[in-house]
């Protein structure tokens, strides 16, 4: 067998990887401590995010976002609510507001037959 | 074009003496001029009309869902829908025919054709008349069907609570 082929060989002072290391217990530090102080600031730095949202205008700008969901715009002017309940006092409103929009149309001045006769042409 | 004109003269077909012809062609661009601005008048009305029936069924469609949010029987809402959307396309089709007239007219050479101007005149005057007409059912519709559609819904909105 050739050097270059011989199998590695351990090196003497390798230590041997059989063996059980021993740790030595850090000194002073309880685990069950740690997690306490751990869960302490966790609950502070929640507490100062809460306080610091109820203080801030998210909360103001959800709402708004909430209640602008519950409209739909048709045509930029109109807003049509279209999600809370409907109550018959709704009703009576989105009647009312159909039939007024509907009789503002004046269909015999729009389509008025008057100016298509041949007098009107100056036929 | 052409062939509208043509179904004009079929649909209303007019016989007119040399002179009637002779007095029609000197005077209709003159009568194409006032069609012009009846058109353009249109076009306005048109904008505003769209926008009043499409926020009608727009509400009408947010009743429904409300309803359906409720878990309430929508059939009544359901059938006035349908119903008025029926109206306002039997006036879109009707408009579509009076706006197209218009356009044919004004746009033709009615010296060199003053008979299919004059179909075209008869042509005009019917398609307004449907599209009057369909306007008119559409406020019948909603001053009488949808009256009773919201007083029906109404009655069942009071026996849920």
């Amino acid at each position: 067998m050739s050097p270059d082929t011989a199998p590695y060989k351990t090196p003497e002072s390798t230590p041997d990887q059989t063996s059980p290391q021993k740790r030595e217990p850090t000194q002073g530090t309880n685990p069950v401590a740690a997690i306490a102080i751990a869960i302490v600031i966790s609950m502070i730095l929640a507490g100062i995010g809460l306080v610091s949202f109820l203080r801030s205008d998210t909360k103001k700008n959800i709402a708004l976002i909430q209640q602008s969901s519950n409209q739909q715009a048709t045509d930029g002017n109109v807003v049509i609510d279209e999600t809370s309940p409907l109550t018959e006092s709704d009703l009576s409103q989105i009647r009312s507001a159909i039939e007024k929009d509907i009789d503002a149309l004046r269909n015999d001045v729009d389509f008025n037959a008057n100016e298509l006769t041949d007098a009107a042409l100056g036929l | 074009m052409e062939q509208r004109l043509a179904e004009y003269q079929a649909d209303f077909p007019i016989k007119l003496t040399s002179e009637e012809s002779a007095a029609l062609a000197s005077a209709c661009s003159g009568a194409q001029t006032v069609l012009r601005r009846i058109a353009d008048r249109l076009s306005t009305v048109v904008e505003s009309r769209d926008k009043a029936y499409a926020t009608a069924d727009a509400r009408l469609t947010a009743v429904q869902k409300r309803l359906s949010n409720q878990s309430l029987d929508t059939s009544v809402i359901d059938a006035a829908l349908i119903g008025y959307r029926k109206d306002v396309n039997s006036y879109n089709d009707a408009l579509g025919l009076y706006r197209q007239a218009l356009d044919d007219a004004v746009r033709m050479d009615c010296g060199a054709n003053p008979a299919a101007f004059r179909s075209s005149l008869e042509a005009i005057r019917s398609y307004r008349k449907r599209t009057a007409d369909a306007a008119n059912t559409i406020k019948s519709f909603v001053e009488q069907d949808l009256s009773t559609a919201f007083a029906t819904l109404t009655e069942r909105l009071k026996e849920v609570k």
